[in-house]
């Protein structure tokens, strides 16, 4: 068990330091000259000499990589142009707005996945017209859906104004959209959780002695669709991460996904590489936790069986 | 050697000659019938018409062109419908059908080129690092890891800073993106067929490396390669349309679906249908390669279904 976890750490410290060494490459290798693409085309030769100079770009290229895994292990992500801060106070400033919003979302995915799935366990055979939701949410893009909602709800019903600035527009809407957009790998794992756990042994032998429905259901049923809904939940983090940088540029949410869109417009690097190596140590830690949280729920994965 | 392959001779007494196709062909005839088979022949018929659509944007006219009537006596977007417009116009009374097939051409363009590169680089490296084990395996697959968890579409605008916009920007995007996911099913399904008997008795019989990964292994996952091929089509288009929303894609006045979309958006509250046309073809699209994905994965037996849709 312990081994199982220090594995997986291992794994994820060299998945993070190949991360750092991706966004190395991108900023001090890929581009022929980084400090022209910092200060532009049109940059003067004292001021290119002078940022050469500030970030150490006339040193050999193995001492720029030291020189940058040493400030990045040491929290220091660089230097902000277009806000004017540290890479690292921009990022946590607006990392909570993302969390709450991943949150919310994962609430209305599990809600509407664990009904959805218990409803087609229970019926024991497919539905075409959850066939038909289902390819339908798969085949919609994060915006598409994002600027269905927002029509419809802020333009048809007129519930929300489209213009945002209520909590309801600003939070909910995002949420439902990237909720919506989870909810069929949730109700795939409840259905097959449970179809899995209606044909088994131990539930015959449940029913057998005699125990009663909640009983069964929740002590043998919800812990057999549990552990796989924390795996999905611990992919899940990654798909948010990409899937906030729409729902927040539509609905106007001051979070990560916005950040890194006004990075990409103000050409702010240093901003974009670290809100990459955050959020790649979010997807490492979430993926590590939730293998450790699953070996405690379900004694298979212990065994490794 | 082919006999040997062949279905027993089920046909010598079948009277109507139908079942005297051998048995592996038999799925090409009744389409239909075949499990997953209606989602399948819709999606194939969905994507073809499409592709035939976008291959006829010429004919529908300039997409740049300022119609001078374009906009209504007080200046709004004709809506769709309008004589001479059929999806009406955008703000600057530019005809939204000949901006719609254009855009959905480059749409169609850079996400097939994007899918074909992104699986090519895929099942090499999958290829590879399933059949030589050891150090190099470990190498790639860590490789691998490495790209799986950086989230597609932020890491996307990252790079897009970095080597530029354009179609073949977003092409080498979307490849460096998308092309982990095909190489870690590859790898599982050709760590799979190598301790198949017939690579054992390849091995022994001294066939190179390259030559038992090119006959014998490859061509064992050809159902499993076209079904992983229209899914990451499918993820392929989000992105890039995505992208192109964000701006770290196509580049305006070049009509794509994604750009379409963030014009559309501004002009969403008096003009809906500036929006809703382009979003519908994006819908379309990524619909087409979902139908084809889920319809083969239906034929098999394959319990768990390749599926990392939903960017």
């Amino acid at each position: 068990m312990a081994l199982r976890i220090g594995r997986r750490f291992l794994f994820g410290a060299i998945t993070v330091f190949g991360v750092i060494l991706l966004t190395f490459v991108l900023q001090f290798v890929v581009p022929g000259d980084p400090a022209r693409s910092i200060a532009g085309p049109r940059a003067s030769p004292e001021v290119l000499e002078e940022i050469r100079q500030q970030l150490g770009l006339d040193q050999p290229l193995l001492v720029q990589l030291g020189n940058y895994l040493g400030a990045v292990f040491t929290g220091n992500l660089g230097y902000s142009y277009s806000f004017d801060q540290p890479v690292s106070q921009v990022i946590f400033e607006r990392l909570p707005a993302t969390v709450w919003l991943a949150l919310l979302a994962f609430a209305i995915e599990l809600a509407i996945g664990a009904v959805w799935g218990s409803w087609e366990a229970m019926r024991g055979r497919r539905s075409a017209l959850l066939t038909t939701v289902n390819v339908g949410l798969l085949s919609m893009p994060t915006f598409a859906l994002g600027f269905l909602l927002l029509l419809l709800f802020g333009y048809v019903l007129q519930w929300a104004p489209i213009e945002g600035g209520t909590v309801w527009a600003n939070v909910i809407l995002p949420a439902l959209t990237l909720g919506l957009l989870g909810a069929p790998y949730y109700a795939a794992a409840v259905r097959d959780g449970m179809i899995t756990s209606l044909g088994s042994p131990y539930l015959r032998t449940a029913v057998s002695k005699g125990l009663t429905r909640p009983v069964i259901v929740r002590r043998h049923m919800v812990r057999n669709v549990t552990a796989p809904i924390i795996t999905l939940a611990g992919m899940d983090i990654a798909l948010f991460l990409s899937g906030v940088v729409f729902v927040e540029q539509i609905f106007a949410w001051p979070g990560l996904g916005q950040l890194q869109v006004v990075a990409f417009q103000n050409v702010d690097r240093p901003l974009l590489t670290g809100t990459v190596i955050i959020a790649a140590i979010a997807v490492v830690l979430f993926g590590v936790l939730t293998d450790g949280a699953r070996a405690l729920i379900d004694p298979r994965v212990r065994t490794g069986e | 050697m082919t006999s040997l392959v062949q279905a027993p001779a089920l046909g010598a007494a079948a009277p109507d000659g139908l079942d005297a196709v051998p048995l592996s062909r038999a799925p090409l005839r009744r389409p239909l019938s075949q499990p997953g088979g209606p989602m399948l022949v819709t999606g194939l018929i969905l994507l073809g018409s499409l592709i035939l659509l976008s291959l006829c944007a010429p004919l529908f006219g300039s997409p740049l062109a300022i119609d001078p009537n374009g906009l209504t006596e007080d200046g709004l977007p004709l809506p769709a419908g309008s004589p001479g417009h059929l999806l009406g116009t955008d703000v600057l009374g530019r005809d939204m059908l000949a901006r719609t097939v254009t855009g959905l051409q480059m749409t169609l363009l850079v996400g097939i080129v994007a899918n074909i590169t992104s699986l090519a680089v895929g099942i090499i490296v999958g290829l590879l690092a399933g059949y030589y084990r050891g150090w190099f395996e470990q190498v790639l697959m860590r490789i691998v890891d490495i790209f799986l968890s950086v989230p597609t579409v932020l890491s996307g605008l990252a790079i897009a800073s970095i080597i530029g916009s354009g179609p073949l920007g977003i092409i080498v995007v979307v490849t460096a993106l998308y092309w982990a996911w095909t190489a870690r099913l590859v790898h599982g399904e050709t760590a799979r067929l190598r301790s198949r008997g017939y690579v054992e008795a390849a091995k022994i019989a001294r066939v190179p490396g390259p030559v038992i990964i090119w006959r014998h292994i490859l061509p064992h996952m050809s159902s499993l390669l076209l079904n992983i091929g229209a899914l990451n089509g499918a993820a392929v288009i989000i992105v890039g349309a995505g992208l192109s929303y964000l701006g770290a894609g196509i580049q305006l006045p070049t009509p794509e679906l994604g750009a379409m979309l963030a014009e559309g958006s501004s002009s969403m509250v008096f003009a809906p249908h500036t929006l809703l046309v382009p979003l519908i073809f994006t819908f379309l699209s990524v619909l087409a390669f979902v139908l084809i994905g889920e319809g083969l994965g239906r034929r098999g037996s394959r319990k768990d279904r390749v599926s990392w849709l939903s960017v």
